[in-house]
């Protein structure tokens, strides 16, 4: 079953909405987790021994196991009935927000203003241009993107990714689609007990599900949360005042951040670093070093590096590099992630990686236990599937 | 109402080399998502009609649609057809001419270029 999203903005679908939503959830669990697990198995024992005797070796990265792969014929039918899903994500959730886009508006608008819900905020500057990477390309097939706008006050491009993100998801990423966010800063709380951050930035927050977690897990601390599009801000702000959790959203690039040098303690990206060119890539780190204090965290949660992962690994997660219209993210996981790090500042043995496991689907204690652990790569590592592990990376800035 | 587009930018890729077999997958998806959201609803019609002490089953077999019912049924199917063959629609033949501009921007920017 999908799960009911856990704040007033929900929209109900029809009972045959709901049906083919859940058939999409359904389907896409099947993709990810059975025929995944059988195309893994085709390459073990078809694929691979077929490239060894060719080239007396092995596939030795990602791109050669592609090439390998394509003329599989499983490859082609779990590629193309996985893009359709794509496609079939968002097309079960359109319909529906658009029919319940006037309410949601003025929902948003009434839950904006709402004080006695939280005392969070939404600034817009429409002086703030779409970066070109977000205008043209789809990214994720989302048709609009993240940004476009259909009507004035528009909330529907935060409800289509919320609503959306919740069937992609198929149950995996947390009740509250926040378990990325959960599980990122409930492990810099235990595993840095000392480090008690007052202010916290979120970049490319989009709805601002996962900076909601930061707010959570460090009640005392300022969290503020940025993003180019102005329709998912409005919606992020709205989903976090009814959930009684105070973010302060504002549109702005995170290559330009207007905030001042040395004024936060945490600098958080998650799923935001690869869907951008190198340039603003790069561009971002030397802002979030910028504006940390000296001993801030920069912390990106992300998919693991392609020269940290097995060369199948490395291929499986690059499929939405080829197909899912996101085609910076190859480029970002074939770059050194210290080396992005200390590019931009930051001391190369001030440097960190994580390897955690999913925060809110188990006990605190066990959790708490896993940080100990090696950090090393596996088949879970980023990877939608069971038992996920979430990959972060970044640096202490000096004190 | 506010019409939000249902098709995102970029050309769709074809898996099987011949794109005529990526579009019958496609067909083959919607459909069964349709028959899927079909089998819940009789599913759920039954239910409700034997709660309320209908012995649905039996009626289905000896009902007789009316003039209005089958137009209604006609708008339906037409709809039920037009979405099982969006792949063969009229994005068929549009949908490439926005993939040479996310081509040419993703090049340049992926070398780094401003």
């Amino acid at each position: 079953m999908i799960q009911d999203l856990l704040h007033s903005l929900k929209v109900d679908p029809t009972r045959d909405e709901s049906a083919r939503q859940e058939f999409v959830s359904c389907l896409r669990g099947y993709i990810l987790v059975d025929m995944a697990t059988t195309m893994n198995r085709r390459y073990e024992e078809k694929v691979a021994p077929q490239f060894e005797r060719e080239h007396k070796r092995l596939p030795e990265n990602g791109p050669e196991v592609h090439r390998a792969m394509k003329s599989d014929v499983y490859f082609k039918f779990y590629s193309s009935i996985r893009y359709n899903a794509q496609e079939m994500v968002w097309r079960s959730v359109i319909p529906v927000v658009e029919r319940n886009l006037d309410g949601l508006i003025e929902q948003a608008k009434n839950l904006q203003d709402d004080a006695a819900k939280a005392s969070g905020s939404v600034k817009l500057d429409s002086e703030v241009a779409i970066p070109r990477n977000v205008s043209v390309v789809d990214v994720h097939l989302a048709p609009g993107c993240y940004h476009s706008e259909y009507a004035s006050d528009d909330v529907a491009a935060g409800a289509i990714y919320d609503n959306g993100l919740n069937i992609f998801a198929a149950n995996m990423m947390g009740r509250n689609l926040d378990d990325i966010g959960e599980s990122m800063s409930n492990y810099v709380r235990l595993k840095y007990p000392d480090f008690h951050p007052a202010k916290i930035l979120d970049c490319g927050c989009t709805i601002g599900h996962n900076s909601a977690a930061w707010a959570k897990t460090y009640p005392d601390a300022e969290v503020h949360a940025i993003d180019v599009s102005a329709p998912v801000l409005r919606y992020g702000n709205a989903r976090a005042q009814s959930q009684g959790v105070a973010v302060q959203f504002e549109q702005m690039n995170a290559t330009a951040l207007k905030f001042e040098d040395e004024s936060f303690d945490v600098v958080f990206t998650s799923m935001f670093l690869h869907e951008l060119p190198l340039k603003d890539i790069h561009a971002f780190m030397a802002e979030a070093f910028r504006v940390l204090k000296p001993g801030g965290l920069l912390l990106n949660m992300e998919l693991p590096p392609n020269d940290q992962m097995q060369a199948y690994d490395s291929f499986y997660l690059d499929w939405d590099s080829y197909y899912n219209q996101e085609p910076f993210y190859k480029c970002f996981r074939d770059q050194n992630y210290a080396a992005l790090c200390t590019g931009a500042g930051f001391e190369k043995d001030q440097c960190v990686q994580f390897v955690m496991p999913q925060f809110t689907y188990m006990d605190e204690a066990d959790f708490e236990a896993s940080i100990g652990g090696s950090g090393d790569m596996d088949d879970k590592v980023g990877r939608l599937t069971a038992g996920i592990n979430w990959f972060g990376f970044g640096a202490w800035k000096q004190a | 109402m506010t019409e939000i587009p249902m098709t995102s930018k970029g050309k769709r890729p074809s898996f099987f080399g011949d794109s005529a077999v990526d579009q019958i997958v496609t067909m083959m998806l919607e459909m069964m998502a349709e028959l899927w959201v079909v089998k819940e609803r009789v599913y759920t019609l039954e239910k409700v009609l034997g709660e309320a002490g209908i012995a649905a089953k039996e009626k289905i077999e000896a009902c007789k649609l009316s003039e209005d019912d089958v137009a209604e049924l006609e708008v339906a199917r037409r709809k039920y057809v037009e979405t099982i063959m969006r792949s063969l629609g009229a994005n068929f033949v549009d949908r490439g001419s926005l993939q040479t501009e996310i081509d040419a921007l993703t090049d340049k920017m992926k070398k780094g270029a401003d």
